[in-house]
Parts: structure tokens; C-alpha cells; sequence
């Protein structure tokens, strides 16, 4: 009896922890780089990643104001655009490349909240908005990320390998989900579609083994995994498909989403509200390109090669022949004129 | 002092500059190997689609420069425009168009497919006076356009549409460097069809037609690219500040031709101007082969400032051109030439 009794609980708080995990990962809490469609015009960009920034003029002096826009749900075309009321319980923190807290608050922007942080650095801006509270007895810990580079060719291209890296920061962080660096990244680095990346979700700077990680793509695809035992998500970017030649565009930046959650037992107290659970939340958004090389023909680089040089060399000899003259033999008598 | 003048007036100078010119191709081409970094607005084709190259062409900053909006090439960011103009200034006031002569890459590799045409016995070609003037015309017109397209980006002009992005960095995008100098690398894959839009299709199929021209007219003509080639355009237009100069005596020139049958740009001008003192013009590279072939005592001479580095001796010029010989009759392989 007692036996049945005890798996009737654990039946039951596993149900609670999956519909808890369901509700959770239905709506990510995440930052975005991309305006609301009817906003779109009262903010500027800048950068190969465009990122998003309030409508000022670059160069006319100042501090550049980057934004990323408070979003909620796993479709990255469809999220919809939070406002959030000063009681929502949230801080934001801002990171430059050399490990820097810089200033960041979030703004309303028109009826949606965005964050904000000053960029003057080049290298990955770590940006981040903590979302805690109590429901029932769980402790919600959402924690929404973006790594956002910053780079101008102006500023040069020094320690490249050491602004790129990626950035963590436990002490103030939880919860948060790192994008492991390929060894050929630098400020001209891209995300493109059909690349291979490893992503970590990291518990105050540790890896978690066996929870699940989720990617979507701005185009609608998504693919959940589980950390393996090192901690670690790998994720191929699916090619992306277009029907029509001309929906191709090489510099149209796709944006993604990536998030990992899950929950522990862990007892406390927050805002004089006992909790027995923690829900952990983490996500972290970005852009990538098409694929580098899927539009890309050496096969055809090669024959418009091999084409051009035959064309040249015939039409040369051709001109030179044409201009050889017949062979012609003056002779001369120098008594002729006597 | 004298002996020291002696020797350097005697020297071989085009041995020296196939020297010089393979260091400074290692250096560029595989410079980033050996954790070398020069900078970014260097005057000669330190092409940065090579994973070896040790820094960047001026052309491609410049290009990269352009693509900003009136209002912010106005502003402080103009000042980057500027700072990088003064850094290239700077690199090319050294040693002036030597950059093309000594330094470039691509020449370099110019002259070894010359050297493999003079091998396999075959002719060269040369411009016509008339072609030759026509022609100096097309690093002009390519300078301003790598000027004005990326301009024409980030700008509309006279209210037409702008210029479409594929068409960034227009001149690296048809730049032979940028799928040679990889090629050093054991990268090829600079030598694709972009099949991604109308205009990438069609620059990049213009990059491998100019790839093929470079090939071919540089197998049969001496320096064939460094006629068109906008970096030429611009270093010209700041020659008269560098500080190494090339110069004239109008007063001892006999008008033999040497200096211009020995150029291998097929400069005339070299041999008919009397009146100018600096003989630096658009298409000179700075080889110094002139120096060497000119008779002349003191005709024309390679300065730093005004101290003489290198002067046409009659001394010099029998030693280069027949060293075994002691009659002081024009060498043939000059006078066939």
C-alpha cells in the first residue's frame, strides 16, 4: 500500500515537472535582433549582423545604443513582442568583450520592451535578462541571452582569437547556453546553414549532463537533442530550401533560437515565498546566412576558366598570324641612281 | 665612399630585385604563417582572401570605406577614411612605386611567366604608342569606379536606386590576387561562379575572364595587368611625395632608346623626355632596368630625397650588358632588342 501510495507521487510529480517543462518550452523568453514589422523604421542597424539600435546616425558622434527586443515563444518568425511591467521581477546585464559589466536597462519602445547597453568595444557583447518568480512551489529562473558581435573594420582587427571567445559569467548568471567556437572565427565570421555547432548549456558555470536542447530557425525548422555526458548539444544547421531562384539571398541574415530548460529539486525561499523546485530556463539568439558554398560552382568556375583561356590564346595566335607579312627582298644597287 | 658608389653603380639591380621580389612574395603571401601582421592599408596586393597574407590591400579598405552613407562619410567616421589614407601614405612614401616593381606579388608573378615565355623562345608583344596612351586611360576609369560602386551602395545618386549589395568590394571581386594568391595556400576555392544573383553570376564570370586575360596577356606581354591595375592609378597620383625618386639629366641624354627598349611597360617617354627632371609616370613600376641600360654617366639616377642611390654609369652599363667583352659597342641583346 505504501509502495503504491509512493508511486502514485512520483507518477504524479512527474507529470507536474513534464507539464511544467511543456508550458516552459511552449514560450522561451528570448532576446531578438529584430523589430516588430510596423517598428521597423523607427530603428537603425549597423554591422554585418545588423544589429538592432535606436535611430540615430552612426558617426554623428556618441555612443551607439544596441536593443534586443524582449520576445516570447519558440516560433522565431511568429513571438510575440513583450511589454514588461516593473513588477515582473527582472534584471538585465550587459557584458562587453573585455568582461566589463556595462550599463543596461531595459526601454519601452513604443508599447514593447527592448534591452539596452552601450557598444564601444569590438568582440561578443554577452547580454542577458533574468527573469525570476514563484509559482506554486516552483522557482522560475529565465534567463534570455544574446551574444552579440560588435565590429567595424575602422577599429582594426587586433586579438581577434581572444574577442571571439565565448564568455561566461556564473557569479551573476545561473543559467546560460554557450555557442562553442570553431577555430576559424573571427569578426567575419558567420553562421551559415549547413554547419555543425556544439552548444552548452551551462548550470552557474557548469555543464548539465541529459537535459534537452532545442534549436529553431527562422524558416520554421526545429530539432530538440539532449546534452550528452560532457554537457554538450551538436546541431547541424539544415540546408535551407527555396523554390524560386530569386528567393536567394547571400546576405540575408536568417535568425534562430536556441533553448534549454529543465528542473531540479532544490528547496528555498524567494521574495518570502517558499519553493521546493527550480525550473531553469536559459535561451540564446542569433543569426546565420545561407550556406557559403550551396551557390557556389567551381565545376563551373573551372570550365568558364578553361573557356575564356582558349578563346584568348586562338584569338591571339589568330592576331598574330594576320599580321605576319609576306616575306619580301629588297635589293639594293648602289650604282642604281648613276 | 667612392669605391662604396663604385660597386653600387656597378651592380646588378635586376638580380637584386629577383631577390627581393621572392622575399617580399613570402612575406606576402605567407607572412600570416610566421605571425607576421602588417597592417591594412598596404599599397600592393596583400590579398586578405589568402588565408597567408600578413595584411591588407589599401584597394580593399578603401572600397570597404566608401560603403557608408553621405552623412556618416561626413562625420567622424570620415576620420577613418582618413587615418587609413595616411597609414597607406605613409607605407607608400617609402619606397614609391618600387611597391610595384619590388613588392607586388602579382608582378612578381608577371615576371616568372615572363621568364617562362622567354624559356619556351616565344615573342612578346608591346602596346602601339597610340594604344598605349588609350589603355592608361582603364586604371583611371577602374580607380573611380572602386571609388564610386560602393558609394552607390550606401547611397543613391540623383535619386536613382541604389546599387545592389552584391556588387561590394567590385574591384576584389574581379581582382586576380584574389583567386591566385590563394592558390599559393592550397586554396582554390576563390575560383567559383557565384550563382547566388544576376550580379553575382556575372562578377564572378568576369573575375575568371579577367583571371584568363591576366594568364594569357601576361604570358605574352611584360607586365600586363600592372597597365590596368587602379593601385598603380593611386600610388601616382601621391609619386611626387615619396622619397625615393627617379630622375633625369636631359642635358646628358643621347636619346638612344635604351631605357625605353629595356622598360616592361614600354614607356617611351623615358627616352624622349629631355625637359623632365622626375621621369616617374603612371605606368613606371620603379624596376630601375632604365638605370641599368642607360650608358650616360649620371643620365638618370635613383635618389632618397636628393642623396643618389643608384646612378647610369657608362662603367655600370658594360659590366651588366657584357661583362666578358672589352669592346665598348652596343651589346646585342640590346641593340636587337
Amino acid at each position: 500500500m505504501k509502495n503504491s501510495t509512493q508511486l502514485f507521487w512520483y507518477f504524479f510529480l512527474a507529470i507536474l515537472l513534464s507539464s511544467a517543462d511543456l508550458r516552459a518550452s511552449d514560450k522561451p523568453i528570448w532576446l531578438s535582433n529584430v523589430p516588430p514589422a510596423h517598428l521597423k523604421k523607427s530603428v537603425s542597424s549597423y554591422g554585418m549582423h545588423k544589429l538592432c539600435t535606436t535611430k540615430q546616425r552612426r558617426g554623428g558622434g556618441g555612443p551607439i545604443h544596441v536593443i534586443q527586443w524582449v520576445r516570447e515563444g519558440a516560433s522565431v518568425e511568429h513571438a510575440q513582442y513583450l511589454l514588461l511591467s516593473d513588477t515582473a521581477g527582472y534584471r538585465t546585464f550587459a557584458f562587453s568583450p573585455k568582461k566589463r559589466k556595462v550599463k543596461s536597462k531595459v526601454l519601452n519602445m513604443h508599447g514593447k520592451s527592448v534591452v539596452e547597453y552601450i557598444d564601444n568595444e569590438e568582440g561578443y557583447y554577452n547580454v542577458y535578462l533574468v527573469m525570476q518568480r514563484v509559482s506554486g512551489d516552483t522557482l522560475y529562473v529565465d534567463v534570455a541571452k544574446a551574444e552579440l558581435l560588435s565590429h567595424s573594420c575602422r577599429n582594426g582587427h587586433k586579438n581577434v582569437r581572444r574577442a571571439v571567445k565565448p564568455k561566461i559569467y556564473p557569479e551573476v548568471i545561473p543559467f546560460e547556453i554557450v555557442r562553442e567556437r570553431q577555430l576559424n572565427e573571427n569578426f567575419h565570421f558567420f553562421i551559415a546553414s549547413g554547419d555543425r555547432f556544439t552548444y552548452k548549456p551551462l548550470l552557474n558555470g557548469k555543464p548539465v549532463p541529459g537535459i534537452s536542447v532545442t534549436l529553431c530557425t527562422e524558416k520554421g525548422w526545429s530539432k530538440k537533442e539532449s546534452t550528452d555526458k560532457t554537457g554538450k548539444a551538436e546541431f547541424q544547421f539544415i540546408q535551407d530550401y527555396f523554390t524560386h531562384w530569386s528567393e536567394i539571398n547571400g546576405r540575408k541574415i536568417y535568425y534562430y533560437l536556441i533553448f534549454s530548460e529543465f528542473t531540479t529539486e532544490k528547496s528555498g525561499k524567494f521574495k518570502g515565498q517558499d519553493y521546493r523546485y527550480v525550473h531553469y530556463s536559459t535561451s540564446l539568439s542569433d543569426g546565420y546566412f545561407p550556406s557559403r558554398t550551396m551557390y557556389l560552382s567551381l565545376v563551373w568556375g573551372l570550365i568558364v576558366f578553361v573557356v575564356a583561356l582558349i578563346v584568348i590564346v586562338a584569338g591571339i595566335v589568330i592576331f598574330r598570324e594576320r599580321r605576319k607579312k609576306p616575306y619580301k627582298e629588297y635589293i639594293f644597287d648602289e650604282n642604281e641612281d648613276e | 665612399m667612392n669605391n662604396i658608389r663604385k660597386w653600387v653603380n656597378n651592380a646588378n639591380v635586376s638580380r637584386f630585385r629577383f631577390w627581393v621580389q621572392i622575399l617580399t612574395f613570402i612575406l606576402f603571401v605567407y607572412g600570416s604563417y610566421f605571425l607576421i601582421h602588417i597592417g591594412q592599408n598596404l599599397p600592393t596586393f596583400a590579398c586578405p582572401y589568402n588565408p597567408g597574407s600578413p595584411g591588407t590591400c589599401f584597394l580593399l579598405s578603401i572600397q570597404h570605406q566608401m560603403h557608408t552613407p553621405w552623412s556618416s562619410l561626413f562625420s567622424w567616421r570620415g576620420l577613418g577614411f582618413l587615418t587609413s589614407l595616411v597609414s597607406f601614405v605613409l607605407f607608400f612614401i617609402l619606397f614609391n612605386k618600387a611597391w610595384c616593381g619590388f613588392m607586388c606579388p602579382l608582378g612578381t608573378i608577371q615576371d616568372w611567366i615572363t621568364k617562362l615565355r622567354n624559356r619556351l623562345g616565344i615573342r612578346y608583344s608591346n602596346y602601339d604608342e597610340r594604344s598605349f596612351k588609350r589603355l592608361s586611360w582603364v586604371k583611371y576609369v577602374l580607380l573611380v569606379l572602386l571609388f564610386l560602386i560602393p558609394l552607390a551602395i550606401a547611397n543613391s545618386f540623383f535619386g536613382l536606386p541604389k546599387v545592389s549589395h552584391d556588387m561590394m568590394s567590385p574591384f576584389c571581386q574581379i581582382c586576380p590576387a584574389r583567386i591566385i594568391l590563394p592558390l599559393f595556400s592550397g586554396d582554390a576555392s576563390q575560383l567559383f561562379i557565384n550563382f547566388t544573383s544576376t550580379t553575382t553570376i556575372v562578377m564572378s564570370s568576369l573575375a575568371i575572364l579577367v583571371l584568363a586575360l591576366f594568364f594569357v596577356g601576361s604570358f605574352v606581354k611584360k607586365r600586363f595587368f600592372c597597365f590596368f591595375c587602379p593601385m598603380s592609378a593611386l600610388q601616382y597620383l601621391f609619386s611626387r611625395i615619396g622619397i625615393l625618386r627617379l630622375t633625369k639629366v636631359g642635358d646628358k641624354c643621347t636619346r638612344c632608346g635604351n631605357c625605353s627598349r629595356v622598360c616592361d611597360m614600354g614607356i617611351l617617354s623615358i627616352a624622349e623626355d629631355i625637359t623632365s627632371v622626375n621621369v616617374v609616370t603612371d605606368n613606371c613600376m620603379m624596376c630601375f632596368k632604365c638605370v641599368e641600360a642607360c650608358p650616360e654617366e649620371g643620365c638618370l639616377d635613383v635618389k632618397v630625397f636628393n642623396f643618389k642611390i643608384f646612378s647610369s654609369t657608362e662603367e655600370g652599363f658594360f659590366k651588366r650588358y657584357n661583362p666578358v667583352g672589352d669592346s665598348k659597342e652596343l651589346p646585342p641583346s640590346i641593340s636587337k632588342k
